[in-house]
């Protein structure tokens, strides 16, 4: 009987190595003359253990991991086919602690199944919400989502069914759904995860959106740092269309939808929806005005459902199994689970599908493992490069939208990047006002000269050139970008400054330079 | 400043034409060149890949606007494909595509400038993307970027004099669980340090 033998085609996974370990497999395989099969599947999502690869035995997977290509032959000499020990075997894959502790809803079948087999999609579930959404009617669909207590992945949190239903209730013959794959935070890869490990949910997700709302037409606007992403996304929308899921009439029912995916240009400020609206449109991807919302007039103009990857590709499971089953999940206003990604300087590093609700110390201490280089965590950024940086002393927070806010801080993405004590938050402060400056749209004044003269008071604070004053100033210039900017970019860009000020205090009082003895 | 030395131009390159040009260590007297579309000859022939002279970046360019310009919000696709086909987005490709897309220079013009992907000369043979976002700070990526200039001799920005490498910075490859990281010629790489780093540049320094 073929063995199967998956090996992820994940980019985490092939930039630690699982093309020459597949490579490898493939050589030995054809010299060996074994009848086996090898899948490439999506991560898991234990980044430490990459590259994993898992082998089918009646008893379950069994996975083996860090592979390289050096260890193929011993694998196959100890006979790992029937799930043999081997020192890099790591047992059954459902069993690692890491995993089995996880609510997989969204990424329930992330790394279990090949990406871009439509049947291995329905074999586990997919398909299963859009079935039912075509058979029911616009507003029951918003209302299910609605009810499940979905919010905005991408970071704002905005309920996604209140959203769809302006979309809904909007007038206008053409209507858009517009996936947000702009994934610029640092610190985040749930969506190039999923698009890579599961490309059909995302389109699943956005064909509903598009039956909810009365869209027969959708666009993902994708980064062009993720090739790897816009290559898998581009084969399934292939596939999906081939098979009728998406098209003229999708499932056989008497809706329309079609949808393009879109390639960005390198612009981390066309994360934000409405300058990557103006993107889309073939514009300068400076932010708009609000109002009039995106929903009321968005992508040219028309009423436009604007949605980051993970708020879409959740709603499948949301239909399949009910907003009851779903809002089950979390704690407070934040219902249901949060793919969190646990990044930087830590030594077990992945991404944890979980309900809200966990403590940042249980995410970086017990999941996490505490730091990669083993030296004390002294900081850990969440939500991105707008983010603010936590020192211990608040790791007793909970992951929860509310909670965050109340401490002067944001979930965003559900990026966590930890720093062990040689982090300078001086640096980390300057760093956020430079990437601000760099990547500001220029539309609004706060943003466009604040971010490059708080990147000068900041370097003014490390010369120790009147830095009572000059962190005076710091902080005042913070306001007035918090409260003055347009959009988030330099609205958040204070949360990592004034975070790392405030908590971290004696990084921003360095030892004047002592002038050199002529 | 640049010198150029030009020694058997390449059929179809006039040599009064080429813009920019460098010289280099090697043995072979290697010819590094750019011209009009794009000419690039490395040393000992390596990667050589030449457009040359006679090709008009306007009349291909019109081909490419004429498949696209169906598209709805066509000037970023078109834009992407232009600069797949020319290395660059040259900058005699912009009045056709304003003409076509019905929109003024100053608007394509706008559009080019203001995405960091789009360039407006060639690269070297390798581009080189070095992640710069916090992830990779805080799994020394910093240490690494001065390693990396230090061995191409370079900023970011900047190509090696051989025409060899393009060094740009990059923020996030979604490689965050895996860094610092890398992105070589559309090549992904996690968990670099100064070995992994050094076999990747002698890889481009062939």
């Amino acid at each position: 009987m073929t063995v199967k033998i998956y090996i992820p085609r994940d980019s985490a996974s092939l930039a630690v190595g699982a093309e020459k370990v597949a490579k490898a497999f493939h050589t030995e395989i054809a010299a060996r003359a074994l009848d086996i099969e090898i899948i490439r599947n999506g991560s898991r999502g234990l980044f430490w253990l990459e590259p994993m690869i898992e082998v089918e035995t009646a008893d379950g997977r069994v996975a083996y991991g860090p592979v390289k290509a050096g260890d193929v032959s011993s694998l196959l000499d100890a006979d790992i086919t029937t799930g043999a020990a081997h020192p890099l075997c790591l047992g059954k894959t459902e069993e690692l602690p890491f995993l089995k502790n996880q609510t997989r809803l969204t990424f329930a079948r992330c790394g279990i199944t090949d990406p871009v087999s439509l049947e291995d999609y329905r074999a586990h579930g997919g398909l299963n919400g859009l079935t039912k959404a075509v058979a029911m009617a616009p507003a029951d669909i918003v209302a299910e989502v609605t009810d499940s207590g979905l919010r905005g992945r991408g970071g704002a949190g905005f309920p996604t069914g209140i959203k769809w239903k302006t979309v809904l209730d909007a007038e206008g013959d053409r209507k858009y759904i517009v996936c947000n794959a702009d994934e610029g935070d640092s610190g985040t890869f749930a969506d190039r995860m999923i698009m890579e490990g599961d490309p059909f949910v995302l389109i699943e997700g956005m064909t509903i959106a598009g039956i909810a709302t009365g869209a027969r037409k959708g666009f993902v606007y994708l980064r062009s740092e993720y090739p790897h992403a816009i290559a898998t996304m581009t084969q399934a929308v292939d596939i999906a269309r081939k098979a009728g899921v998406l098209g003229a009439s999708v499932l056989g029912s008497a809706h329309a939808f079609d949808m393009e995916i879109r390639t960005g240009a390198g612009a981390y400020v066309c994360g934000e929806e409405t300058a990557l609206l103006n993107s889309l449109e073939g514009k300068r991807g400076i932010v708009r005005a609000k109002p009039p919302l995106p929903a009321h007039k968005g992508l040219f103009n028309c009423p436009t459902v604007i949605n980051n990857v993970i708020s879409l590709a959740s709603v499948p499971v949301i239909m399949d199994k009910g907003a009851a089953f779903y809002k089950d999940f979390g704690m407070g206003r934040s219902r249901g689970t949060i793919p969190i990604q646990i990044a930087g300087n830590v030594k077990h590093g992945g991404l944890y599908e979980t309900a809200f609700g966990l403590t940042l110390g249980e995410i970086i201490d017990t999941i996490g493992g505490g730091s990669a280089t083993g030296r004390p965590v002294k900081a850990v950024q969440v939500g991105g490069p707008l983010g603010a940086y936590f020192p211990r002393a608040l790791f007793d927070t909970p992951f929860d939208y509310e909670a965050f806010a109340a401490r002067d801080g944001l979930i965003g993405h559900a990026g966590i990047v930890v720093f062990d004590d040689s982090a300078d938050m001086l640096k980390q402060a300057r760093f956020a006002m430079e990437f601000c400056a760099v990547e500001s749209c220029g539309k609004c004044t706060p943003c466009r000269i604040g971010s490059t003269r708080g990147v000068e008071t900041a370097d003014k604070i490390a010369m120790g050139i009147e830095p009572e004053k000059n962190r005076a100033l710091l902080t005042d210039l913070c306001n007035t970008m918090k409260f003055g900017s347009l959009c988030a970019l330099g609205g958040f860009t204070p949360y990592p400054v004034m975070s790392a000020m405030n908590h971290f205090p004696d990084d921003f009082r360095p030892t004047p330079l002592v002038e050199a003895a002529e | 400043m640049f010198q150029v030395f030009l020694q058997s131009p390449p059929a179809g390159v006039l040599e009064e034409r080429c813009f920019r040009s460098g010289v280099f260590s090697a043995r072979s007297v290697p010819v590094f060149m750019m011209y009009n579309g794009q000419v690039r000859v490395g040393s000992g022939g390596l990667d050589m890949n030449l457009h040359f002279g006679g090709r008009d970046i306007g009349a291909r360019t019109l081909e490419i606007v004429t498949e696209m310009k169906a598209l709805e919000g066509a000037l970023l696709p078109i834009l992407h494909e232009v600069q797949a086909e020319f290395g660059y987005v040259p900058q005699e490709a912009l009045p056709v595509i304003a003409r076509e897309l019905n929109l003024s220079r100053a608007e394509v013009h706008g559009v080019v400038t203001f995405y960091h992907d789009y360039r407006d000369h060639p690269t070297g043979r390798h581009v080189l993307k070095l992640c710069r976002a916090e992830a990779c700070q805080s799994m020394g990526g910093a240490a690494l970027e001065e390693k990396v200039k230090k061995l191409l001799g370079i900023d970011f920005h900047q190509t090696t004099l051989d025409g060899g490498v393009t060094l740009e910075p990059v923020y996030c490859l979604g490689l965050c669980s895996t860094a610092p990281a890398a992105m070589l010629d559309g090549e992904v790489h996690g968990r670099l340090d100064d070995a992994a780093i050094a076999d990747l540049i002698a890889e481009v320094r062939l």
